[in-house]
């Protein structure tokens, strides 16, 4: 009886042990942050200033008032909170691009990508349209980067 | 008598033959005159037909402030709403019924908003309500309708007017108060709709007058004769003036309709003088004296306009309040008298005070060293005789409220500081909204209403430590070599300048604090070390970094500019400073985001325009290291200023025998630089953290800010470094502190092994480590 609890003692000594190494020993790996963070979703709140602007830019845009549009995005983005710009630019970003101003609609796509949370899918998509701006641009090996990022980002996704 | 009647015959063919003469030469002269006369009468039918239908009112751009957004979750307390609708001359009314006013119940508010029209539409004069709690708007409603976002109209804040000094702002007939027109034709010309262009009465009576005073002091001029002295003559009292004025008053009457000839006048009246600028019309004179446009005043307001015709000078009511009041009750007196207005309100307005704008108070002129700024950047788009001429309006990023933070911030400190003016202490501030580049705010001395020195835009003074975050980031951006824990040394070091002599920069201590980390560097603002990564990194290299960050100036490679021996505007300092607080973005500060016509068509855009110039992840390392900037080094007094909790980032500077001050630091969503200094550049014994930073961080206290991000890049992972043995480990270990890195650093790091039992959690960077047997099991285990 004494030597079965004897046994359990030392079993259970062993066992803390192990857990405590174990614990010690598996700190985060570098870079987990990021997974760690992966694909939260990018979003904006449908009750929010910014929204309403937003969907007003768009009409504006539908009607060809791109003037419109522009200073109601800006608008957005000055009430936004800091959650909802990155879908604020990239809208900022297509009116721009459709304006035929692909320098500035990279520079808002980047901005994009910059306040986005970490999203897989999110930055396919905006990578999707840097390269498109560089092609606009006469950039074809910024444009094949973009390429190359968009590629990099799918194969993340599909393992 | 035969010979008589002999001569008498002779004589009377040659007095025939006289007279004939005589008759004909005066025929010809009448004819002459005739035709002169005809000749003069089609000339002034000209002049007068040519000069009013080509007539363009001389119309200034008119500079208007960023309307102010308002919804649900803004931050506006209820003592700064009340302080812009003061400043916006809303006026309090039952129910808010008529545009301009407001109606407060508790912290319920209903405003009825003027509307304005902007590129994207523009807002509909309308009734909202809002409730206000703890500083921040908790409820918007329309008041029919729901209303997720409103904007109150613009404010007037300035015109632009570079060649002629007359400031205007047109007024249509239909636009103006009937009671104003009425109190006008009863005071100044009771037959205007029943004469042509002269009145006959009006004349004899004048001509009485003068006869009886032996000079020339009445003319009985009828408005449309005011009028063409005004527009074509002059304002000499001379017959030969009359006698133009006379037939041109009939001419003018002849092709054109009251109404046309009475909003002409209107708009042309001159009514006064504020320093260089004339105001003419009726529309700025409203807004210049009462602050309101002209279809708000009240009746006193209008009879006080009114009155002043008869000499703007003469009744001034700023410098002649007495007089003007005195003159005012006259206007009302024949008004009433003319049955215009019914005894009661006469008598309410009679009792009124003047309650004009206090001198100096006008919002139009009050802020000179923004609508500076909005003048030179139009001026590279516009030329003169447009901008001074065809009434632009002209919306602007001023934000009222910082703005009136800005210098409020300004003269408290340096009302502590230097209160008499003893010191010559001057300052100046400039506040941008980062993302956008908007300039909200531009304090260019300490006088903000003086039209002077814009020393936020014409002030180049050394910059000092400002630089050192430029440093940094040249170095950061080899990620392979350089990190925020990597160690430099604070030692005395001489740098052999191009011409052989030789400088050795000393700490402001006078001390050497030997290897310390780049954030150390920075936060502490250590010379010495600065200088040394300088150097490594090579001058040109930092100056390549200030032209990607957007400076334009041409810089030598001097190695003092390590140290900020480099002159710079508070203005270009925020230009550079802009891409270090959005992350990497450039976009050029702008004062301006529309231009429309004078009748409110949009007819250009200043739009966002932001460009990626330098990498996010190491722009944000930068912004880590200027924050410690604020929690442990030369920036911690802004700490007590500061909301508690609020994350941002910044930079003292100081230059050469305490002569300049700066600092330069934001949230999220505020980039303020603030400059103090002496015009003469003479030493003032001030430093960036001790007159500068207190001014900042008031500034930023009083406005709503998010505060900088906490979560990290993708690309940046975190590292823990011991100061006291200098390690780096890769895992948290006990006394060894969190320091982002780029993950292209890592590769680079050679990680020291924290032992078994100093190992601590890797934890988030303000929770603090859980202590006791139960807490170091969580540690250890997870939460």
């Amino acid at each position: 009886m004494v030597q079965k609890s004897l046994r359990q003692i030392v079993i259970t000594s062993i066992v803390t042990l192990c857990l405590l190494f174990s614990g010690c020993a598996t700190g985060p790996n570098l870079g987990s942050r990021a997974i760690e963070t992966m694909d939260e979703p990018v979003t904006i709140a449908t009750d929010s200033p910014a929204y309403s602007l937003l969907q007003q830019a768009k009409q504006a845009r539908q009607q060809g008032q791109n003037a419109a549009a522009g200073r109601l995005l800006e608008r957005a983005i000055t009430v936004s909170q800091a959650n909802e710009a990155a879908i604020l630019y990239r809208e900022f970003g297509e009116l721009r691009l459709a304006e035929g101003q692909a320098r500035n609609a990279e520079g808002m796509f980047m901005r994009a990508l910059r306040d986005a949370p970490a999203n897989r899918s999110w930055q396919v998509e905006i990578w999707q349209l840097i390269q498109r701006s560089r092609e606009q641009q006469g950039n074809p090996s910024g444009a094949a980067a973009a390429a190359e990022r968009v590629k990099q980002l799918q194969g993340l996704i599909d393992s | 008598m035969a010979k008589k009647s002999k001569q008498t015959k002779k004589s009377s063919p040659r007095k025939k033959s006289a007279r004939k003469g005589i008759k004909k030469i005066l025929l010809l002269g009448v004819a002459i005159l005739l035709l002169a006369a005809a000749a003069t009468l089609l000339w002034l039918d000209n002049l007068v037909q040519k000069r009013f239908d080509s007539h363009q009112w001389e119309l200034p751009a008119r500079v208007f402030a960023s309307p102010v957004e308002l919804y649900q979750g803004r931050a506006l307390s209820l003592a700064h709403l009340k302080q812009l609708l003061q400043y916006m001359h809303y006026r309090p009314e039952a129910n808010a019924a008529s545009p301009g006013s407001y109606a407060q119940q508790g912290n319920t508010l209903t405003l009825h908003t003027r509307g304005f029209r902007d590129s994207d539409g523009g807002e509909i004069a309308q009734r909202i309500r809002l409730r206000i709690a703890n500083d921040t708007i908790a409820e918007l409603s329309g008041m029919d309708r729901p209303l997720s976002i409103a904007r109150l109209e613009p404010l007037h804040v300035g015109s632009i007017h570079p060649g002629h000094g007359q400031d205007r702002v047109l007024v249509r007939l239909e636009q103006t108060p009937p009671l104003l027109t009425q109190m006008l034709i009863a005071v100044e010309d009771r037959q205007f709709y029943r004469h042509h262009g002269i009145s006959l009465r009006g004349l004899t009576r004048a001509m009485a007058a003068n006869i009886r005073s032996g000079s020339f002091r009445q003319g009985g001029s009828t408005i449309t004769q005011q009028l063409v002295k005004n527009f074509w003559l002059t304002r000499d009292r001379t017959l030969s003036r009359k006698l133009l004025e006379l037939p041109m008053a009939v001419l003018l009457e002849q092709h054109y309709d009251k109404d046309q000839i009475l909003e002409t006048y209107l708009n042309e009246v001159y009514l006064g003088q504020d320093g260089g600028r004339a105001i003419h019309g009726m529309g700025l004179a409203a807004l210049f004296y009462f602050g309101q446009p002209l279809e708000e005043l009240a009746p006193q307001h209008l009879a006080l306009l009114v009155g002043m015709l008869k000499g703007p000078g003469l009744y001034n009511p700023h410098r002649f309040p007495e007089r003007a009041l005195q003159r005012r009750n006259v206007v009302l007196d024949v008004a009433e008298n003319a049955g215009v207005l019914s005894p009661e309100v006469a008598e309410k307005a009679r009792n009124a005070k003047l309650e004009v704008v206090a001198k100096g108070d006008s919002t139009l002129y009050a802020f000179p060293d923004f609508v500076d700024l909005v003048r030179r950047q139009l001026a590279r788009d516009y030329p003169a005789d447009v901008l001074s001429g065809e009434g632009l309006v002209i919306h602007s990023t001023l934000d009222v409220l910082a703005q009136l933070a800005a210098e409020d911030a300004v003269a408290s400190v340096l009302s502590q500081r230097d209160p008499k003016g003893e010191q010559q202490l001057e300052a100046s501030v400039i506040l941008t909204a980062p993302d956008q580049g908007d300039v909200l705010a531009i304090v260019g001395s300490r006088n903000p209403r003086f039209v002077g020195f814009n020393r936020a835009l014409d002030a180049h003074r050394p910059i000092g430590s400002l630089i050192k975050p430029m440093v940094l980031l040249t170095a950061l951006q080899q990620p392979n070599k350089y990190h925020l824990a990597s160690l430099v040394e604070d030692e005395p070091i001489t740098v052999t300048l191009p011409q052989g002599k030789t400088w050795t920069p000393n700490n402001v201590d006078n001390k050497s604090l030997g290897p310390i980390t780049l954030t150390e560097m920075l936060a502490k603002s250590r010379n010495q070390a600065t200088v040394q990564l300088g150097m490594e990194v090579g001058p040109e290299a930092v100056i390549a970094t200030l032209y990607t960050l957007g400076l334009r100036k041409k810089l030598g490679g001097n190695p003092s500019l390590l140290l900020g021996s480099v002159d710079l505007t508070p203005f270009s300092v925020a230009s550079i400073y802009q891409p270090l607080a959005t992350g990497g973005f450039q976009t050029a500060l702008r004062s301006i985001t529309d231009v429309l016509d004078h009748q409110g068509n949009p007819i250009a855009r200043y739009p966002v325009q932001p460009q990626s110039v330098i990498e996010s992840d190491t722009v944000f390392l930068v912004q880590w290291a200027m924050q410690k900037v604020i929690t442990e080094g030369t920036g911690r007094s802004a700490l007590a200023r500061l909301p508690a909790n609020l994350r941002v980032a910044g930079k003292t500077g100081t230059s050469g025998e305490y002569r300049d001050a700066w600092f330069a630091g934001f949230s999220e969503n505020h980039l303020a630089v603030v400059w103090v200094g002496r015009d003469d550049n003479q030493p003032a014994g001030v430093s960036g953290s001790n007159v500068a930073l207190p001014i900042w961080a008031d500034l930023m206290a009083s406005l709503p800010q998010r505060s900088l991000r906490e979560s990290f890049p993708n690309t940046v992972e975190t590292v823990w470094w011991d100061s006291q043995q200098h390690q780096l480990f890769e895992n948290p270990c006990k006394d060894a502190v969190p320091f982002p890195v780029l993950l292209a650093s890592l590769e680079t790091i050679e990680f020291s092994q924290c032992r078994l039992f100093n190992r601590a959690p890797k934890a988030d960077f303000d929770q603090p480590e859980k202590r006791g047997i139960r807490g170091w099991f969580k540690n250890r285990f997870g939460r």
